[in-house]
């Protein structure tokens, strides 16, 4: 590839995407990606035919393929590694075995490695699968009664409005429920795919509109329903798979057994007596307050290291999906990069931080 | 014209605890790699562990940032239906 070439390509490809985005909708001749914007969904969704959480299923798949990567590397384990995986495994090994006797200060830093090695392979892999091409795009499309229903169960005004109503009408009532976006879909025909429809504005569905709010598919008078428009679906998205620590159940239990293991090694070190005298201090009143401060810090930690992975992955996946809807083509390319990046980093620390906790729970300072 | 600009409360809430939430990170971090750039000035050959340390330390304050923003994705996409003054390209 000659070098000359790609600052022109980059810069056509740039300006096709600007112009094809939301900021080329003022030009006539532009917006022609008309991507509309994704329903930003914060829990995560449990999967009508399978019973458990599109979460739950990516994490069980990083799992998977946490297990593939430590299996072959470890196949005919020779001691001048003759295969690659396995020396890569070894750098990480080793990497986490320098840092730990590094921080404790000796070789009892070798009884955090294991936990501490398991946080951050399973916290990196499951943020690297959550950014391959595939997660959170393809899924199953809920119908407007079904996303109607979702919201009237959820909205507390609207609960048991419709619970006595006969079966031959039912009554759609639910005012915040009706209001809910849609996004059109076009369907393939006899296959039972469908894919975004490229459509502009709201509420046009007749010229090509790509959300309509729910009400405009129940009621009757909406061509989608009433098959007019052939090969068009209006719905919401439901994707099968989604990064496991999006999820906010995902990091709040790696925190919590973070937090059980720090126990674990502080009683296990000093005995229950010794490591109970550091927060129930009965030396002096201040010693006590400061003692109970500690304690509290310790529920603290569970929370921060809970929102701090929750925080980055969430936020970065909203980061994806909104650079999808503003530069359409090129634009969430650096940005799949900064996922990467923040992945690695965000796994180090969650492990780095576990390690500093055991290193101070296990410290003794009546020795000074 | 004026429920597309004030939209909600939300919108204005959402926007003031990002908007508030992250001067203090930003402050923060700016020292902190100012004062690691200046120790790595004095000490070249002690990069190593200033970079591992910065890196750790701009996490940390970093997070107080996200705390912000999960807080601010919360209040303007948790708790109602629609995404307040929505926009669209018409």
């Amino acid at each position: 590839m000659n070098k000359t070439l790609v600052l022109p390509i980059f810069l056509v490809l740039f300006i096709t995407s600007i112009l094809g985005g939301v900021i080329g909708g003022i030009f006539p001749f532009g917006g022609f990606f008309e991507s509309p914007i994704a329903h930003i969904q914060l829990s995560a969704e449990v999967i009508p035919g399978l019973g458990i959480t599109n979460t739950s299923l990516t994490l069980w798949i990083s799992m998977l393929v946490l297990m593939g990567f430590v299996f072959i590397s470890t196949r005919n384990l020779n001691e001048f590694p003759q295969r690659r995986l396995q020396n890569m495994a070894e750098v990480i090994v080793e990497f986490f075995l320098n840092l730990s006797q590094t921080i404790s200060g000796g070789k009892k830093g070798r009884k955090f490695v294991p936990v501490v090695l398991s946080i951050f392979l399973c916290v990196v892999v499951s943020n690297w699968v959550g950014v391959l091409p595939g997660v959170g795009t393809i899924g199953i499309i809920e119908s407007a009664e079904t996303v109607y229903s979702h919201t009237e169960h959820k909205t507390e005004s609207c609960n048991g409005s419709n619970h006595g109503s006969g079966h031959e009408k039912k009554e759609y009532s639910c005012e915040k429920a009706l209001k809910e976006h849609l996004v059109v879909f076009n369907q393939m025909p006899g296959l039972g795919i469908s894919y975004l429809s490229p459509g502009r504005g709201e509420n046009r569905v007749d010229e090509g509109g790509a959300v309509v709010l729910v009400k405009d598919v129940i009621e009757n008078d909406s061509k989608i329903k009433s098959g007019e428009l052939k090969g068009k679906t209006a719905g919401r998205l439901l994707p099968i798979f989604r990064g496991a620590n999006t999820d906010l159940n995902t990091t709040l239990a790696i925190a919590i057994v973070a937090m059980i293991f720090v126990q674990f090694w502080g009683i296990s070190t000093l005995g229950f007596k010794k490591y109970g005298s550091k927060f129930f201090n009965l030396s002096s009143p201040i010693m006590l307050f400061v003692g109970l401060l500690e304690l509290l810090a310790e529920v603290a930690r569970v929370i921060s290291f809970t929102f701090r992975l929750f925080g980055n992955m969430f936020a970065g996946e909203v980061l994806l999906v909104a650079m999808m809807f503003l530069l359409p083509f090129i634009g969430i390319i650096p940005f799949m990069g900064l996922e990467l990046f923040v992945g690695v980093i965000q796994a180090f620390i969650f492990s780095m931080l576990t390690l500093i906790f055991g290193v101070t729970a296990i410290s003794d300072h009546s020795e000074h | 014209m004026g429920d597309f600009i004030f939209g909600d409360l939300r919108t204005l809430s959402a926007a003031i605890a990002i908007g508030l939430g992250s001067l203090g990170p930003g402050i923060g971090i700016g020292m902190l790699a100012g004062k690691a750039m200046e120790a790595l000035g004095r000490n070249p050959e002690a990069e190593g562990p200033i970079q591992q340390n910065m890196i750790l330390s701009i996490a940390f304050a970093e997070a107080i940032a996200i705390y912000a923003l999960v807080i601010a994705i919360i209040i303007l996409f948790v708790g109602g239906t629609t995404p307040p003054a929505t926009v669209y390209p018409t």
